[in-house]
């Protein structure tokens, strides 16, 4: 295969567009839980997950009681 | 305080270990003082990659279960006095040591050195975590190929989610031979795709596939060499070999 095929294919599997990237939901999840557990007692405070477009990508705010304590971005 | 660096992938096989042991080395022959930390917990390979492995005693595990202090645990290289090794346990413990821990483990290590560098598991699971959790700089190693390009991107992404400041790319085992006939992307397209900035490009080498180590002079030393300016902020400069891309070699690597 020539080199312009190989890397057409490559962009394709690496596409990026506007929705929101595969194993998106479980990487805010796997992250949350990192970021909580701890000192996060399950079922008292509100938990509050904010997604935000940063025109490169997407921001998650997470949000305890209304008080914002980790940002994560992603690309 | 030194810079920590964590050497991940996702897909295994594709050159950490060997990026890990070529580098510390390169940098620990250019006066650095160098620690590497093997963090493929229960499947040590950067001793065997050093050519430390008969001279381990103490491993990670000792020092978690503080049996013997961080400092007592490493293994000085023969030929670099700076050049240190922290080793990982032989067996299948790897969950004995949690993230926390290893980092807490990692910044100890950290007063005196230039350069923290830790080669992390394949995968993006707990190893992975625990590798990156340490780390404030990644370098993402992948070899052209597309299966390793795609796990190489997904390990981007997750890394930005840590609080890991700087990712690279290398492109490992680049077969410029094949670049050169028009039949396979080079590292710098690849980067470019990735949306990550290039620190090196390393040659496919015999050598290294016999013995791990590149040696002082060829192909693979001269990459190194260059990778380790790149991370050192001396240069710019991606390594391409001199005969194959010839005086365009310049140009090329502006054109990406
Ligand atoms: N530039 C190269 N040229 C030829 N062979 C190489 C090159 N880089 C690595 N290899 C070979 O590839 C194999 C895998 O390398 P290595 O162990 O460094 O990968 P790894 O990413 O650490 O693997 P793992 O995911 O299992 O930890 C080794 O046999 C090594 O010698
Ligand atoms: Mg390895």
């Amino acid at each position: 295969m020539k080199a312009a095929e190989l890397t057409m294919k490559m962009q394709q599997t690496l596409v990026r567009d506007k929705s929101l990237p595969e194993g998106f939901g479980k990487m805010i999840l796997d992250e949350t839980d990192r970021l909580l557990s701890g000192f996060f007692e399950y079922g008292k405070g509100d938990l509050t997950l904010r997604l935000i477009p940063t025109g490169r990508g997407w921001a998650v705010e997470i949000l305890l009681d209304a008080v914002r304590v980790k940002n994560l971005k992603l690309l | 305080m030194a810079r920590t660096i964590v050497v991940a992938s996702g897909k295994g096989g594709v050159g950490k270990t060997t990026l890990t042991a070529n580098l510390g080395r390169t940098l620990a022959a250019r006066g650095r003082k160098v620690t590497l930390i093997d963090a493929d917990i229960g499947l040590n390979n950067l001793d065997v990659a050093l050519d430390m492995e008969d001279r381990v005693v103490y491993d990670i595990l000792d020092v978690a279960e503080g049996r013997i202090s961080a400092a007592e645990a490493l293994v000085q290289d023969k030929d670099f006095p700076e050049l240190k090794l922290l080793p990982s346990v032989k067996c299948g413990v790897s969950d004995k040591i949690k993230a926390a821990r290893f980092a807490a483990i990692t910044a100890l290590l950290n007063m005196g050195v230039d350069y923290l560098i830790i080669d992390a598991p394949a995968g993006v699971e707990s190893g992975f975590h625990r590798a990156v959790c340490a780390a404030k700089e990644a370098i993402i190693v992948t070899t052209p190929h597309l299966s390793a390009v795609k796990d190489a991107d997904r390990t981007a992404r997750l890394l930005s989610t840590y609080d890991v400041r700087s990712v690279g790319l290398v492109v490992n085992r680049v077969r410029y031979d094949l670049v050169d006939r028009g039949e396979a992307v080079p590292p710098e397209k690849i980067a470019q795709l990735m949306r990550l900035r290039l620190l090196g490009a390393l040659p496919e080498s015999d050598l290294i596939g016999i013995n791990a180590l590149c040696g002082e002079r060829g192909e693979s030393a001269r990459a190194y060499a260059c990778l380790a300016d790149v991370i050192e902020g001396r240069s710019d400069r991606i390594y391409s070999p001199p005969d194959s891309r010839g005086i365009f070699s310049f140009f090329r690597r502006r054109t990406y």
